[in-house]
């Protein structure tokens, strides 16, 4: 999809009647700019939309039967809350109005009757830009990073009201919905299937167990936080490869590598756990292939219940933890401890 | 800046303000010191001046309202469309802003009595030379791109992600000017109507030019203060101008209240 010097490309995505993508990527990389074009308020160069095996691409967008909602909610500031939910609709009265007041009353803002949209906090906003868009029965939900503007402690409750409230619409209404975000944890709490963008591109599309477990870009492994290992095969058996990183060995699977390659070994934080002696902590790990590197803290960096600690085993290794067992292990820059995580958690890409 | 210095510029600046708003004053209320109340009101009452008065108010309304219908859709388009050329047409329209209404005036008058396309709208559809139309016409000459110029910075302070989202809740283009980005620029467009009505109501040089200065024919107030002082009657003169003073300065405090209350620069 062309759109004047800025170029999505690549883009095929699909998402099934009653399901929910989550759209993420970093700013800039051209999110909104893909949900404009899917509401009709870009228009492409090239390319083909549909909705349901029709083609839309250059349908007006008050023709698409779209629901939209903007980053900022963008509630139209001379009408009151009903008449911001009403405007798209097209019923007759009395059905109008009882129909608003039902949405209201689903989605828990009937108290807002009468009110002025400037008065409203951030996720009243929110859900009246969401009963604005859903009223008018579309066939598409698209959402903006609708909790931009809500602070942190808001923006968890909202999310899981959101969400609950996007599953009985989506089952309702065999809604297809995208939600657009640069936040990684919104997008797991909204979506089960992701899609992650970058420079116009989407990079990977598949489900956050798929993508954890095997990112197929370094784009991709870097934005969700991966160590990232540069090193050079030096052998292979079937499904498993060992690579050569700094002098040391890391055993993962992979399945077209051949030796001598250049390769990238990732792992996520969360996967490489830290003790202070040489053993396997987990009794389930007992008998699986491991790689153990000892090596010695360099900084700790604890955020609330989670802490990531950074270890230099030859080569840097961060690792993800809660706080509390960073506690009990007394970690420490300096600190000497052996890092350790499953062959099954490496996955390569190529250099 | 250190305080003295910030205090000192305070004192300077205000005084140039009270220098400014003194000096109008005096050269507005000036002559009406010198003239006798009773005469100024026989000149209220006298026929000519209330001819002139009605005249004024009519033709400055029904010019506000004709400029109105283009100025909004153009100030619009100008706010928001994109072309090549869009900097040229811009300055266009800017041009009898900056020329002399006489000389506007001058040009409406060569049109309408020398090109064939103005010779046939004269003698064929409306009279404008030297009758009322022709009032009306450099009213609306020199008021629309006026209103156009209050107007554009109204349009451009709404975010046009408004239209674009009434459009996905499945407006047209027109519907979602009428029901979004208009309701949202109405204190705006109020006031430049306002300040359009009051330009219009104080225009001389391009009417004097098209429309003539006849009187109980064209005669607006600010031609029937020029036909008075050109015979040298000071009392109608004089009344007429604190009319004009009257109506201007209430005009203007009303705008002001609607353009801050719209977000216009004022």
């Amino acid at each position: 999809m062309k759109l004047g010097a800025f170029t999505l490309r690549k883009i095929s995505l699909s998402v099934p009647d009653g399901e929910s993508l989550a759209l993420v990527g970093p700013n800039g990389s051209g999110k909104t700019t893909l949900l404009e074009c899917i509401a009709g308020i870009r228009q492409i160069e090239s390319g083909r939309i549909e909705f349901n095996g029709a083609d839309v691409t250059h349908l007006a967008s008050e023709k698409r039967q779209v629901g939209y909602v903007p980053q900022d909610c963008l509630l139209f500031p001379h009408l009151t809350v009903e008449e911001n939910i009403a405007f798209g609709q097209r019923e007759p009265e009395p059905e109008a109005t009882t129909h608003v007041k039902e949405m209201m009353a689903w989605l828990g803002i009937s108290h807002l009757i009468g009110h002025n949209t400037t008065s409203l906090s951030g996720g009243e906003k929110q859900k009246v830009a969401l009963a604005r868009a859903l009223i008018t029965r579309p066939r598409v939900l698209l959402l903006d990073e609708p909790f931009s503007a809500v602070d942190r402690s808001s923006r968890t409750r909202l999310l899981g009201e959101l969400r609950k409230s996007l599953d009985e619409v989506s089952r309702s209404l065999s809604l297809a919905s995208i939600y657009v975000t640069h936040d990684l944890a919104e997008a797991q709490v909204m979506s089960q299937h992701v899609a992650i963008m970058n420079r116009g591109r989407i990079e990977q599309d598949d489900t956050w167990n798929e993508i954890l477990q095997t990112p197929r870009s370094t784009f991709v492994a870097d934005f969700m936080g991966f160590n990232i290992l540069r090193g050079r095969v030096t052998s292979t058996d079937e499904d498993r490869a060992v690579v050569d990183v700094a002098g040391q060995n890391i055993e993962g699977q992979a399945a077209d590598l051949t030796v001598g390659q250049d390769v990238l070994a990732v792992v996520r934080p969360e996967a490489v756990s830290l003790s202070l002696e040489r053993d396997i902590r987990r009794q389930s790990w007992r008998h699986c292939q491991c790689n153990v590197f000892k090596g010695s803290v360099t900084s700790v960096r604890k955020i609330g219940p989670l802490a990531q600690v950074s270890v230099d085993v030859g080569f840097p290794l961060d690792s993800e933890m809660s706080s509390e067992l960073v506690d009990d292990l007394n970690l420490a820059a300096g600190s000497v401890v052996f890092a350790q995580f499953r062959a099954s958690e490496v996955s390569f890409l190529h250099a | 800046m250190p305080l003295k210095e910030l205090a000192g510029f305070k004192l300077l600046s205000g005084a140039c303000l009270g220098f400014l708003a003194v000096f109008i004053l005096i050269v507005i209320f000036a002559g009406s010191m010198f003239s006798d109340p009773r005469a100024l009101a026989s000149a209220f009452l006298s026929d000519e001046v209330q001819f002139a008065i009605v005249l004024t108010l009519a033709t400055a309304t029904v010019s506000t309202m004709f400029a109105l219908l283009v100025s909004v859709p153009a100030a619009y388009a100008l706010s928001r469309a994109r072309f090549p050329g869009k900097d040229l047409v811009d300055v266009l329209i800017s041009i009898p802003i900056a020329l002399p209404p006489v000389a506007l005036g001058t040009a409406l008058l060569i049109f309408f009595t020398n090109t064939p396309l103005g010779l046939f709208i004269d003698n064929s559809i409306v009279k404008f030379v030297f009758e009322t139309p022709g009032i009306v016409l450099a009213q609306f000459s020199v008021i629309s791109v006026l209103a156009v110029r209050l107007m554009k910075p109204v349009f451009d302070g709404i975010d046009p992600r408004y239209e674009k989202l009434a459009r996905t809740l499945g407006h047209g283009e027109l519907g979602s000017f009428i029901r979004v980005t208009l309701p949202m620029a109405k204190d705006g467009v109020f006031g430049a109507a306002v300040l359009a009505w009051a330009r219009a109501m104080g225009e001389f040089g391009a009417t004097v030019t098209l429309a003539g200065a006849t009187r109980f024919k064209t005669e607006t107030l600010p031609i029937a203060m020029f036909l008075n002082l050109s015979v040298a009657n000071l009392e109608n003169a004089m009344a007429i101008i604190l009319i004009l003073l009257g109506l201007t300065v209430s005009v203007l405090l009303v705008s002001r209240k609607i353009a801050y209350r719209g977000g216009m620069p004022s």
